[in-house]
């Protein structure tokens, strides 16, 4: 699988090493030049610095050939722009983009765009944890 | 009639006056407690402070009950996302984007954006049109920028005085489109002769807006 990765935090970074390390093309995009030079050895995929907000840093991942994006960087707004792009312009066949904000990612759900909120994700782990699910 | 216009400080306060002019109740939004407080001592208004692409500050704002949202941030993507939430959450008939990058005035129509400003292409036009060009009355740039509406006064200088439409030299992406004369308004065929006094209306793509002015002004900017 070819992977377009925007954002290359924590999460950017741990997912492309994973996905490089399981013999996945992956390719990263951050503004950060130093995020880009932190990924570990493992990482064997390319690198693009650049604005991801920006069509010709997108033009550079060559996202045309990628069956996959992955928006993570820390901005929701930018994540969700550049999921929009790549489903629009791209026709990328996989698309998903992290949003904090639980309330946003209710309305991009019925706008098609499949969302992973941290947010939501932390607070069922807690309550699962405070309340096991058989006794809810 | 209401409105919520999130962006800077200045453009939110003109912006702000002009519609609350016409009658309309007018919302900002706008992240820095500072510039919200200049705000709130100049307009007549709600002032809300916060992010506007954040669906609780846009619920804050009266989103639910307006008419018209303004997303006229330095952000894009914030942009776009205000403007869909406007819409698909509360509801909000007409939402108006700013692009920054003249590549999302592209992009946003293509996501249910239709009605889009772009800053770069605007600018253009405007500092093209204060450069040069003493004729040209008034420009406005439709679909992105992609065409620009030019008003023209013919004076006694204009090279294509006494000259049809058909004999100019205008660019191949240019066209005369309308002509008023006194009080007359008139489609032109390409018999028609120019006089001065004339108001043309012509519509030219942006590179050819240039040529196009040259070869009815005669004005080199």
């Amino acid at each position: 699988m070819y992977v377009v990765i925007v954002g290359c935090g924590r999460v950017g970074a741990r997912l492309a090493t994973s996905l490089s390390a399981a013999g996945h093309s992956v390719v990263v995009v951050d503004s950060a030049a130093a995020n880009l030079r932190a990924l570990p050895p493992e990482f064997s995929g390319f690198t693009v610095k650049g604005d991801a907000g920006d069509a010709d840093v997108l033009r550079q991942t060559k996202l045309d050939r990628a069956d996959a994006l992955v928006a993570v960087t820390r901005d929701d707004n930018l994540n969700l722009l550049v999921a929009q792009t790549a489903r629009a312009l791209y026709r990328t066949p996989i698309v998903l983009a992290r949003c904090y904000d639980p309330e946003r990612e209710d309305v991009y759900r019925t706008l098609g765009v499949e969302t992973v909120s941290p947010t939501s994700l932390t607070v069922m782990a807690f309550l699962d944890l405070l309340e096991p699910p058989r006794k809810r | 009639m209401r409105a919520i216009i999130a962006g800077g400080a200045v453009l939110s306060y003109h912006l702000g006056k002009a519609l609350i002019s016409k009658g309309y109740s007018v919302s900002v939004i706008n992240p820095s407690e500072t510039d919200c407080a200049w705000l709130a001592e100049r307009l007549k208004g709600v002032i809300v402070r916060g992010d506007a692409s954040d669906p609780s500050i846009l619920d804050d704002a009266g989103a639910g009950q307006v008419d018209l949202l303004l997303a006229l941030t330095a952000s894009d993507a914030a942009n776009l996302v205000m403007c869909q939430l406007a819409r698909q959450r509360f509801g909000v008939p007409r939402v108006i984007a700013l692009a920054n990058d003249p590549a999302n005035a592209e992009l946003f129509p293509r996501l249910g954006i239709t009605d889009v400003v772009s800053l770069t292409q605007s600018i253009a036009v405007m500092i093209e049109r204060q450069v040069g060009f003493d004729e040209v009355i008034s420009q406005l740039p439709l679909a992105g920028g992609q065409i620009v509406v030019t008003e023209i006064r013919l004076t006694g200088s204009s090279p294509c005085l006494g000259r049809s439409v058909h004999e100019l030299d205008l660019p191949s992406q240019s066209l005369i489109g309308s002509v008023v004369r006194g009080s007359a308004a008139i489609i032109p065929r390409g018999a028609f002769r120019l006089e001065a006094g004339d108001r043309v209306l012509l519509l030219a793509s942006p590179d050819d807006l240039g040529p196009a002015l040259r070869a009815l002004t005669g004005e080199t900017p």
